[in-house]
C-alpha cells in the first residue's frame, strides 16, 4: 500500500472491490473488507460495480451456472472474456435521465458536493436496470450481423389455396412464420381469409407484445388505459370490422374466424396442410417485454428507426428466445369493459354467420385473478442474464 | 488536423444561452469567416448532440440526434481555423464517462480545450427550473417542486435532474477534472438592475468574440412567465395533458401560449423563492462560492454575481394564485387560441380551394380522347382471359402496378 493509500483508506478498498468484482467476486461492498493500491480518486461509479456484483452473482447461482465450474466461468486470469464484461459495465454510463456518478459510502474523493455516496446494496433497482440496460444496447449494435439476405423469391402454386391471415397479430406472425417454414405458401385457387382469435385480454396483451416487438415502447398499463379511455379497441383485433372488410373482398362464407390458444393446427388444417405442424405458441415473458421496452428507448437514441428493427429481429429478440412466460393480465379496474367488447365482437361475429373454428364464447375472458405487475429485480436479472449470454457468444 | 482552441459551453440552464446559441448560429458563415467554427447546420444542432452523448430520449427528439455528437467532433477536428466553440445547457448533467468520450472525441489531450459555464444565483435558477418544468408538461406544484429540491438525498427524477444541470462545483468537478483550471471559465450572469449589454460583453470576453463582426440582433430568446401565467399552464396540463399528443403541445401550448402570449404579461408577480427556502438557497449559495474562489477557475465576471440579492423578491405563492389574475392570463390564452384557430381554418380553406382546383384540372385531363379511348381499351382486355393476362405481363415489366388499391 502506498502512502496515499494509507493517507486514504476508503479509496484503497474501494479498488480493492473493483479488483474483487473483476475477478468474478460478489461481496457485497459492506461485507468487502480487502484493499488494492490506489488507481486514483476516480473509482467507477457505484450504481455500475453494483451491476458487476449481481451479474456475478448470478453467474454463481444455480439459475444460471447450472452444471458449470463456477470459477472457471467467472472471472480471473482464466477468463478474461468475465473481465472483459465487467470492465465493460463499469466503463459505461446509464442512459437518460436518472443518478449520476455515485461515489461508494465510506470512500473520500475529497469533494464537499455532488450527490451523498451510498451503499450500493441500498440503491434502487431501477436504476441498476438503466445501466444495465444502457451497456446492453451498446452491445446489440455491436452485434449487428449486417444487411440480412434477400429470400428467394417464393413459389407460387396457383393451383394451392389462396389464403391470408388477420386478428391478434403474434399470433399471426408465429403462424405465418411456422407455415412459411414447413414451405407452405399462399397459392390462388379460391382464397379464404382467416381470422386468428383468442380471448379479448390475451388478444391485447398479444397486442402490445407485438408494439414493443416493434420498437414502440408504452407501459401495458398506460396503453391499455388509454384504450378504455378512447374507448377504442385497436383496429387488428376489432374483429367484425377486420372481417367486414374481408367478407366485402372476399365473400362471407370465405372469411374463417379460428378461436384458439393455439391456432395453428386448425389454421393449417384450413390452408390445406395435412401434415402435422409445431403447434406451441410461446411467448416473451413480461419482464423480457419490459427490457425489450427500455432497450427501445436507447435504441430510438442509437440507431435510425429502420436499423432499430433490424437489430431487434437479428440481435435482441434471438438473444431473448429462452426468456419465456406469462402473458401480462387485464388490471381489474378494466377487466369490465374488456368483457363489454368481448361480448360486443362475439354477438356481432355470431349475427353476421361466419364459418368458426373454436367457439365464440371464448372471446370473452373469463379469468378474473389479479395478475401481479412485473417484477423490477426479474427485469434486473433478464438484463444480467443476456449480458452472460452475450459474454459467451463473443468467447 | 484541429483547431487551435475547443470551447465547450456547458450550461447553465437560465443563463442567457438561448441568446448566445442563436448569435453563434445566425453568425456562423461570418464566424467562419473570421476563424471561428460554430458547427450546426439547425439551430439546435448542439442540442442534439448533446442528447446524442448522453442516450438522452426527449420527446421523440432524441430519434433526430442518432450519431450526432461524432459528427460535430468530426467538424471540430476537421476545423483548421483557430477557434472552434460548441455550446448547450444539458452537456451539464454529462457524466464522467460521457465527459471523457466527449473530450477524447474533441482532440483530448493534444488539443486546447476550455469548458465555460455560465451560472446565475440560485434563487433566481429555482424559481426558473420549476416554470420549465410546467412549461414541459409537468404538473408537479411550487412546494412539492422546493421539497424535492431540497431533499439532501435527491432521489427523485426532478431534483437529480435539477443538480445535474444546476449545482455549479459538482458539474465543473466533473467538466473539469482533466483540464487545467486556466482552462475552465466561469461566466457570472449580472445581478438584476446590470446594463442589458453586460452578458453579452461577459460571453463574448470568454469566448474571444470581442472584436469580430456580429449581427446581435436575433429574435430566440426563452422568456420567463410570472404567477399567474405559471399557474395557468399548470393548470392546463393538468387537464389536457392526457389528450394533447407532445407533437401538439410544443407548438400550442410552450410556444403560443407560454412563449408568445403570457410571457407578454410583464406586471404581473414574478417567481421567488419563500422566504425559508430563500435563507437554505443564501447559505449554500455562499458555500458554492467559497468553494469556487478556493479552486482558482477563470472567472469572467464576480463571484459575488452568485451571491443572492438582500432584498429578496416578494413571494407570491404559485399554488394559490389570486383568481382573477389567472382569469385575465387565461382570456388572453383563449384570445391567442382562437386567433390561431381562425388561421388554421383559413389554411384549411385556402388548402379545400387549391385541392378542389386540382380534382377539376384531374378531371378535364379524363375526358381527353385519347385518355378515353385508352380506359375503353382496358375495360374491354379486363374481360377476358387473355386480356388480362397481357395486362398483368404489361404492367410486371412496367415495375409498378397501376391497378387501383
Amino acid at each position: 500500500m502506498t502512502s496515499a493509500d494509507q493517507e486514504n483508506p476508503g479509496i484503497a478498498r474501494a479498488w480493492g472491490w473493483v479488483d474483487h468484482l473483476r475477478a468474478g467476486g460478489d461481496t457485497p461492498w459492506a461485507d468487502f473488507a480487502g484493499a488494492s493500491v490506489s488507481r486514483g480518486n476516480l473509482v467507477p461509479g457505484a450504481i455500475q460495480l453494483e451491476v458487476a456484483r449481481r451479474l456475478n452473482a448470478l453467474a454463481r447461482s444455480d439459475a444460471f451456472g447450472q452444471a458449470r465450474q463456477v470459477d472457471s466461468a467467472l472471472g480471473g486470469a482464466d477468463n478474461p472474456g468475465h473481465a472483459r464484461l465487467v470492465d465493460q459495465i463499469l466503463e459505461s454510463s446509464g442512459p437518460g435521465r436518472g443518478q449520476p456518478d455515485l461515489e461508494l459510502v465510506g470512500v473520500h474523493s475529497g469533494s464537499r458536493f455532488g450527490p451523498r455516496p451510498v451503499d450500493p446494496a441500498q440503491l434502487p433497482t431501477h436504476e441498476l436496470i438503466r445501466a444495465a440496460v444502457g451497456l446492453l444496447a451498446e452491445l446489440v449494435v455491436e452485434h449487428d450481423p449486417g444487411a440480412t439476405p434477400e429470400p428467394p423469391p417464393r413459389l407460387v402454386r396457383p393451383w394451392r389455396r389462396g389464403w391470408s391471415l388477420y386478428g391478434d397479430p403474434l399470433a399471426v406472425s408465429q403462424v405465418r412464420g411456422t407455415l412459411s417454414r414447413a414451405g407452405v405458401e399462399p397459392g390462388r385457387r379460391a382464397p379464404i381469409a382467416v381470422i386468428v382469435a383468442d380471448d379479448l385480454a390475451a388478444m391485447l396483451a398479444d397486442v402490445w407484445s407485438w408494439r414493443v416487438q416493434h420498437a414502440v415502447n408504452p407501459s401495458w398499463r398506460w396503453w391499455l388505459s388509454d384504450r378504455v379511455r378512447r374507448d377504442r379497441l385497436p383496429r387488428v383485433v376489432d374483429l367484425p370490422r377486420v372481417a367486414a372488410n374481408q367478407a366485402a373482398r372476399l365473400g362471407a362464407d370465405r372469411v374463417h374466424i379460428v378461436v384458439a390458444q393455439h391456432p395453428l393446427p386448425a389454421v393449417a388444417r384450413l390452408v390445406g396442410v395435412r401434415r402435422p405442424v409445431d403447434a406451441t405458441r410461446v411467448g416473451l415473458s413480461p419482464e423480457a417485454l419490459d427490457l425489450v421496452r427500455h432497450l427501445n428507448v436507447v435504441l430510438r437514441v442509437l440507431v435510425t428507426p429502420e436499423r432499430h428493427q433490424h437489430l431487434l429481429d437479428s440481435v435482441l429478440l434471438p438473444w431473448l428466445a429462452d426468456e419465456t412466460g406469462r402473458r401480462r393480465g387485464v388490471p381489474p379496474r378494466h377487466q369490465d369493459w374488456v368483457r363489454q367488447q368481448a361480448e360486443r365482437m362475439r354477438d356481432e361475429l355470431r349475427v353476421a354467420g361466419y364459418p368458426v373454428v373454436g367457439d365464440l364464447d371464448a372471446l370473452v375472458p373469463t379469468d378474473r385473478r389479479r395478475e401481479p405487475g412485473t417484477d423490477e429485480t426479474g427485469v434486473l436479472d433478464v438484463a444480467l442474464r443476456t449480458l452472460l449470454k452475450v459474454k459467451e457468444i463473443e468467447s | 488536423m484541429s483547431p487551435k482552441r475547443v470551447i465547450l459551453h456547458v450550461g447553465t440552464p437560465k443563463t442567457g444561452t438561448s441568446y448566445l446559441q442563436d448569435v453563434l448560429f445566425s453568425n456562423r458563415d461570418s464566424l467562419a469567416g473570421q476563424g471561428v467554427l460554430y458547427p450546426a447546420d439547425r439551430f439546435d444542432g448542439h442540442f442534439l448532440a448533446a442528447l446524442d452523448l448522453m442516450r438522452l430520449p426527449w420527446g421523440g427528439l432524441e430519434t433526430q440526434a442518432v450519431g450526432a455528437w461524432d459528427q460535430l467532433a468530426e467538424k471540430v477536428r476537421d476545423w483548421q481555423g483557430s477557434t472552434a466553440i460548441i455550446s448547450h445547457e444539458i452537456l451539464a448533467t454529462a457524466s464522467r464517462t460521457q465527459i471523457r468520450k466527449a473530450l477524447e472525441s474533441l482532440g483530448h489531450p493534444d488539443t486546447e480545450i476550455h469548458v465555460v459555464l455560465s451560472a446565475r444565483d440560485l434563487v433566481r435558477q429555482i424559481p426558473a427550473e420549476w416554470q420549465e418544468n410546467i412549461k414541459h408538461r409537468r404538473t408537479i406544484s411550487y412546494r412539492r417542486f422546493l421539497a424535492q429540491v431540497q431533499d439532501p438525498d435527491r432521489t427523485g427524477r426532478i431534483a437529480t435532474w435539477f443538480w445535474g444541470v444546476q449545482e455549479i462545483p459538482d458539474i465543473l468537478n466533473r467538466w473539469g477534472a482533466e483540464l487545467d483550471p486556466s482552462r475552465v471559465h466561469v461566466v457570472t450572469v449580472p445581478k438584476p438592475g446590470a446594463p442589458k449589454t453586460l452578458l453579452w460583453e461577459r460571453f463574448a470576453d470568454a469566448f474571444s468574440l470581442d472584436g469580430l463582426d456580429l449581427d446581435l440582433h436575433v429574435e430566440r430568446a426563452n422568456p420567463s412567465l410570472g404567477v399567474p401565467e405559471t399557474a395557468l399552464i399548470r393548470r392546463i396540463n393538468k387537464t389536457s395533458n392526457a389528450d394533447v399528443e407532445p407533437g401538439a403541445y410544443r407548438p400550442l401550448v410552450r410556444e403560443l401560449l407560454a412563449h408568445q402570449t403570457l410571457s407578454k404579461r410583464s406586471d404581473s408577480p414574478r417567481l421567488a423563492l419563500p422566504p425559508d427556502v430563500w435563507t437554505w438557497a443564501d447559505d449554500l449559495s455562499h458555500a458554492w462560492v467559497d468553494e469556487l474562489r478556493e479552486r482558482r477557475y477563470d472567472v469572467v465576471g464576480d463571484l459575488d454575481d452568485l451571491i443572492p440579492d438582500s432584498s429578496p423578491v416578494p413571494f407570491s405563492d404559485p399554488d394559490r394564485p389570486r383568481h382573477r389574475e389567472v382569469n385575465a392570463a387565461a382570456l388572453e390564452a383563449i384570445r391567442a387560441l382562437l386567433l390561431e384557430g381562425a388561421r388554421m381554418r383559413q389554411v384549411e380553406t385556402d388548402l379545400r380551394d387549391e385541392l378542389r382546383e386540382t380534382q377539376i384540372a384531374l378531371e378535364r385531363a379524363y375526358l381527353r380522347p385519347t385518355y378515353r379511348a385508352r380506359e375503353k381499351i382496358v375495360r374491354s382486355a379486363e374481360d377476358k382471359g387473355w386480356g388480362r393476362r397481357l395486362l398483368g405481363f404489361y404492367r410486371r415489366v412496367r415495375g409498378r402496378s397501376s391497378r387501383p388499391a
